[in-house]
């Protein structure tokens, strides 16, 4: 009897030792794997999160001023979508989207909006290995986090107004004929002296299509569309000088007799002189033509001595031309023009190329049969992509002639101490603002020159200063 | 009379085995927090260096609560003692609430201008007491003149990408426009890891660090 007994009250010590053990060993496990599920999770919802607030916000950039919540939060939410395998409801569209989303998988996310911000703030409910089984009450862990994003602000821009400035002559267009739909010129101008067609002087009106200045009573883009808001197109002269004829080409709603439409104004200077040289991204300086070219491409940088000439196309960039003789070596710069092919007369984002010339560059500028577009932005002077400041020519110190004959040049064009003369056999096109000391195309006649205008442009001035990406 | 003896072995065994049974069994229980405490250095060496990144207020962390006003951003940048969000004492503040939200000791002291190899060899057991977190980063805010142009030049000049403290100090690296994003910030957390057990505390004392090491490149 005692026997048995006795070794029955010894068999179950180690089960009992053990069971304590297991709960304690257990517990201290499942505490430890689901702190470092939580942790593994939460370090992967901020990088989700990280993102979707950062593209969210870019859109304040990217649209400016015409961005709203609604774009952001549409945005955002389908990058939080793609990365958490879920999907944005139909509700949500691009231009009307909430304040809230919900994703399969126990995800919630709430936006919050600020100035040029975007907060996100994220939850995520996940099954736990062992905390849920019925100890804790609950079904999972919950997780969050956040992330707030603030698009770069807006660059300010200057705009001159003026399809055509000439600070310091006469502006004569004679002979010659545009094919351009609104006329020779198609926005403002300014000359500090003559505003005319010259026939008077010239006297030289060969071809069926030699005429009078043509412009339109509301000046319009290269294409003939007026430029919003409508404005009645000026002449501004210092003396209210308008020789030869003119032709009001009325449109819109634009009034139909130019002649009120000249005005006596002060002298003016330079209009962009106060916006800053564009400088190269990368500011490599070349002494030879061979450190500037990659795969047949010449390279932005500072060109010392020597410049990008036509026997290569032109990478995205800024070009800083300085040093170039002239004189008795008889050398031109003859550049060459955009690598990347854009739209003559718009925007041309992705291979802008401008070119700055100071006065050390003594040799003549020479952009016959180039095209070449400085333009990275859609003219109104927010974004700066490439650094161009929307600058095809960035020059107002610069004196040697310009040669322009059958060119195409798109952007803002600042000679402010060069003289741009043709015999008016050739054509040309420019489509912006240009800034001459002078301008006299006479003779000829079979060309077509024109100068249209790109509505609201307006040179880059710089990014506004202050804090932007991630902020919490 | 054999099994009239048995009547003892269990406590026998149990007095033979207990010590080593109590050993595995402690043993394991403070694997678990070891585990656990790690994940949370981890974290917060993360979570510090990515200050760098996200240039936030301690108070306005992604985990906590969101704060209303952000912080100001680079207009900070010409103090030397550091006002702002992407301070040293903003990395440790930021070090300290994630060590807190692991349910872990807090206490943390700074180490300026350490990078992780020297943070590990000065953390010894005389000089990091039981329980108490080191932060170290590198570069420091406070000391130094960077003089390169610009990041590029800093490359050219290098032969390579610059590191932290490169380019002088950190403060110089942020404050100077041309730095930007030109370097990491390096941020390494070192805990003493405190036995939980006072037999385990026997044996191995304060000899256990748990060391994680973040870098973040620094954005203004």
């Amino acid at each position: 009897m005692l026997k048995p007994r006795g070794r029955r009250q010894q068999q179950g010590q180690t089960i009992v030792l053990f069971a304590l053990a297991a709960v304690v060993l257990f517990g201290v496990a499942a505490i430890a794997v689901d702190t470092g599920l939580a942790m593994a999770d939460r370090r992967g919802l901020q990088a989700v999160v990280d993102s979707a607030s950062l593209a969210g916000a870019r859109e304040y950039y990217t649209l400016g001023a015409a961005a709203t919540a609604s774009n952001a939060h549409y945005v955002a939410m389908l990058y939080l979508a793609k990365a958490l395998k879920g999907s944005v409801p139909q509700s949500c569209t691009f231009l009307s989207c909430g304040n809230a989303l919900t994703l399969t998988g126990g995800y919630t996310f709430t936006f919050v909006d600020g100035p040029g911000t975007l907060d996100i703030t994220a939850t995520h409910t996940l099954t736990a290995l062992f905390a849920p089984a019925g100890k804790l009450g609950s079904n999972g862990i919950t997780v969050g986090t956040g992330a707030r994003a603030k698009a770069p602000a807006a660059v300010t821009g200057t705009a001159a107004g003026y399809a055509v400035f000439v600070s310091g002559g006469d502006f004569q267009l004679s002979g010659g004929g545009s094919n351009a739909p609104s006329g020779d010129v198609s926005g403002n101008i300014y000359a500090a002296g003559n505003i005319g067609n010259g026939q008077g002087q010239q006297g030289h009106d060969e071809g069926g299509n030699g005429h009078s200045l043509r412009i339109p009573t509301q000046p319009t883009d290269a294409n003939g569309n007026v430029c919003q808001p409508a404005s009645t197109t000026h002449l501004d002269t210092t003396n209210s000088s308008i020789s030869g004829s003119i032709t009001w080409v009325r449109n819109g709603n634009g009034p139909a007799s130019g002649t009120t439409n000249v005005r006596i104004s002060p002298a003016k200077t330079d209009p962009y002189a106060g916006v800053a040289a564009p400088v190269p991204a990368v500011n490599t300086t070349y002494t030879s033509s061979w450190q500037a070219l990659v795969a047949n491409v010449w390279q932005p940088g500072t060109y010392d001595g020597f410049f990008p000439d036509r026997s290569h196309l032109m990478a995205p960039g800024v070009y800083v031309v300085k040093n170039v003789e002239g004189g008795d070596e008889g050398s031109t710069m003859q550049v060459g023009g955009n690598a990347v092919p854009g739209t003559v007369g718009t925007a041309d984002k992705a291979g802008a190329v401008t070119i700055v010339l100071d006065s050390s560059d003594q040799a003549d500028l020479d952009l016959s049969n180039t095209t070449l577009n400085g333009l990275d932005d859609d003219g109104i002077g927010v974004r700066d992509a490439l650094g161009t400041h929307n600058f095809a020519i960035y020059a107002p110190t610069y004196s040697g002639a310009v040669n322009v004959d059958n060119s195409n040049i798109t952007g803002i064009v600042d000679l402010n101490k060069a003289d741009l003369g043709s015999e008016g056999n050739s054509s040309f096109h420019f489509y912006g603002s240009v800034v001459f000391k002078s301008v006299s195309i006479s003779g000829g006649g079979n060309g077509t020159q024109a100068f249209s205008y790109v509505c609201s442009l307006q040179a880059v001035l710089a990014p506004s200063s202050g804090s932007y990406g991630l902020q919490r | 009379m054999s099994r009239g003896r048995q009547s003892g072995v269990a406590v026998v065994e149990f007095a033979l085995m207990g010590p080593v049974l109590f050993l595995l069994l402690f043993g394991v229980f403070d694997l678990g927090k070891l585990t656990q405490d790690y994940t949370t250095v981890a974290e917060a060496a993360r979570q510090g260096a990515r200050q760098g990144a996200a240039n936030a207020d301690p108070t306005d962390s992604p985990f906590g609560a969101r704060n209303a006003s952000p912080c100001p951003g680079t207009q900070f940048a010409t103090s030397a003692t550091g006002q702002g969000c992407l301070t040293d004492a903003g990395i440790l503040e930021t070090v300290r609430r994630t060590l807190s939200s692991g349910a872990m000791d807090p206490a943390a002291t700074l180490q300026s201008n350490t990078n992780a190899k020297t943070c590990i060899a000065n953390a010894t057991q005389v000089a990091l007491a039981p329980n108490h977190a080191w932060v170290c980063i590198s570069p420091s805010e406070a000391t130094g003149t960077g003089t390169d142009a610009s990041c590029s030049a800093a490359k050219l000049r290098l032969g390579r990408d610059p590191v932290a403290g490169d380019l002088g100090d950190r403060k110089d690296e942020w404050s100077a426009a041309r730095y930007r994003g030109c370097f990491y910030v390096q941020v390494t957390v070192i805990y003493a890891y405190k036995p939980m057990t006072a037999l385990l505390q026997g044996v191995i004392g304060n000899r256990i660090r748990l060391v994680s090491s973040s870098s973040t490149l620094a954005e203004y």
